[in-house]
């Protein structure tokens, strides 16, 4: 290999720092071998009266740890807002516009992929108060939702981003810290505890690995036609997607003993 | 406001949570500097940290840690955290008019999370003015004439700012209302733009005539001066702002030492007859911003020419650091 990998099925060293940021209830910093990204969280809180449709949900059903459920209906509610920036982490990705098609597409890969896992509960992010009801019996309300806004910053973009950007945001929410939220029917709306001993963490189902993969064919390339075999590379670098004609790009997702692609 | 398409957007109308705090505890939260008034907070400055790039580096601020006797989930103060990339340089376009220079463009984005208030996506005016100060400061040491007709692009992601004031200040409208356009904090943060674009620059490779760095000192209200009218004021170096429920003046400097010239002064508030003398102060926060610098660009230079004779080639290395 060329690259910088001694085994195609060997993944570039990874390091991850969490908590680093101070204005983030969450965040981390994965970097994979020259590839880096920075993740971190703002809850905001989205309150009950400011949500024109509220989706249909029972606040008494039970929560389960199985990521086979199927998603929970607060999720028709955007409140996972991931978005990636990558202007600057390599040469073309230019800074000050738009993000460019390679961003979008990677959040809203992100975002469907964090769906997809159930890595995060909705109940989680509920915010609830008591209410009385009509039949004068009291009962638990929505009074609202923290609103994750996820957003990751690749400050260097050496192959493989989605991998680095997958374990950013996964270290970024195993340590993310949410205050206690409480109604406060006084100014009539949702009041946090300032005591750092009410932050919680949140309870994530499982810890979902990304592992890319790209197929590369030597067939495909310009003076190696008659090359036969194909190579399929564990988290390649850089030099490898840019240099190769790569096929495809595969991501396997293993978590409790089964793959997803 | 129409929603940003190629964005994926949070739901409207949501905002960031407000939290119940005793106000006879309000006072026990705030932050107060611990260092001596010419101290500067630790620098952490590599270089290389984006590969791809051609020029790169990192810069951090050490995290102050207070005695206070009230723990909140409220951050006292921030620390600055800033990675620059250079790009180039490289041809510029075809279209573009003929120019015997280096363009030199930088561009300087805070990233959402880097302030108490989350960020917006699209560049703001006050990030337009950093890039313009930043640009300023380094035109001065890059030789341009050596790269006609191409261009280099800097690009700042602020990762975590510096505050304008203490947040238990916001609501009671404490600390000087002078900062209307960005505040103290922009201060420390062009600073650190400064220093860390120019150590990317020569990481890139890119010829310059000396390093630049920034520096930043401010003048406070002496403590005792409230009551007697004495105008006694302290000049401090790189200042805290939430640190300082009173700042009178501040002044940013971008200070080239081997050639004793400044490419780029910021100077706010009222310093009145002081005004030299708080200029001499952000040049010597420049002057010991270089100390650590220099020590940095020498492991630079150590990683990528690993038989030079470092300690000949930065025959100011040592004198710098001992001075």
């Amino acid at each position: 290999m060329i690259g910088s990998h001694s085994q195609t099925m060997q993944p570039r060293p990874l390091a991850l720092n969490t908590s680093a940021l101070t204005h983030s209830s969450g965040s981390s910093v994965a970097r994979l071998g020259g590839t880096a990204a920075v993740a971190g969280i703002r809850a905001e809180i989205l309150h009950a009266r400011n949500i024109p449709e509220p989706p249909a949900i029972d606040l008494d059903a039970p929560d389960t740890d199985d990521p086979s459920a199927p998603l929970e209906p607060d999720f028709a509610l955007p409140i996972v807002v991931p978005n990636i920036e990558i202007a600057g982490a390599a040469p073309g990705l230019v800074a000050g516009q738009a993000p460019s098609s390679r961003a979008q597409a990677l959040a809203a890969r992100v975002l469907s992929l964090l769906h997809l896992t159930r890595v995060i509960r909705a109940s989680d992010l509920r915010i609830t108060r008591k209410a009385v009801n009509e039949d004068g019996e009291e009962e638990e309300v929505l009074a609202g939702y923290w609103v994750l806004y996820i957003d990751v910053h690749v400050i260097s973009a050496d192959g493989n981003v989605f991998d680095a950007i997958w374990f950013a945001i996964l270290g970024a929410l195993r340590n993310a810290r949410l205050p206690r939220a409480a109604w406060n029917s006084d100014s009539e709306s949702v009041i946090c505890d300032a005591d750092p001993a009410s932050l919680r963490p949140l309870r994530l189902r499982g810890n979902p690995v990304a592992a890319s993969f790209a197929v590369f064919e030597p067939a495909l390339e310009k003076g190696l036609r008659d090359e036969k075999g194909v190579w399929v590379l564990n988290d390649p670098d850089g030099f490898e997607e840019g240099y190769f004609h790569l096929l495809d790009y595969l991501t396997a997702f293993l978590f409790e003993h089964r793959f997803d692609i | 406001m129409m929603a940003d398409r190629r964005r994926i957007n949070g739901p409207a109308g949501t905002a960031p949570p407000s939290y119940a705090i005793n106000t006879s505890d309000l006072e026990k939260l705030r932050p107060s500097r611990n260092r001596r008034p010419e101290e500067l907070r630790k620098i952490f400055l590599k270089t290389g940290v984006t590969p791809p790039a051609s020029g790169s580096a990192y810069l951090e601020l050490q995290s102050p840690t207070y005695d206070l006797p009230v723990k909140s989930v409220l951050p006292p103060a921030s620390a600055l955290k800033i990675s620059c990339a250079v790009h180039g340089p490289k041809p510029l376009p075809r279209s573009a008019p003929y120019n015997p220079q280096l363009v030199l463009s930088t561009h300087v984005k805070f990233a959402p999370f880097a302030t108490r208030h989350r960020r917006g996506y699209i560049r703001d005016s006050t990030e337009r003015d950093l890039g313009a100060h930043l640009e300023n400061a380094l035109r001065g040491i890059v030789i341009g004439k050596r790269w006609p007709k191409s261009g280099v692009d800097v690009i700042i992601t602020i990762l975590e700012g510096e505050e304008d004031r203490w947040w238990g200040d916001e609501v009671s409208g404490g600390t000087t209302g002078l900062g209307v356009v960005g505040g103290w904090g922009m201060m420390n943060v062009l600073a650190g733009c400064i220093t860390v674009a120019s150590a990317a620059l020569v990481d890139a490779g890119i010829d310059c005539v000396d390093l630049v760095c920034g520096g930043v000192a401010a003048i406070l209200p002496s403590p005792d001066s409230k009551d007697n009218q004495t105008q006694q004021s302290i000049t401090v170096l790189d200042p805290s702002p939430p640190e300082h429920p009173e700042i009178q003046a501040a002044c940013v400097v971008g200070y080239s030492a081997s050639r004793d010239e400044i490419t780029e002064l910021w100077l706010k508030g009222d310093s009145g007859a002081a005004t030299e003398q708080l200029i001499d102060s952000a040049v010597a926060a420049a002057v010991a911003t270089r100390a650590v610098m220099v020590e940095a660009m020498s492991e630079t230079a150590l990683s990528k020419f690993p038989e030079a004779d470092i300690k000949s080639a930065f025959p100011s290395a040592d004198a710098v650091m001992s001075g």
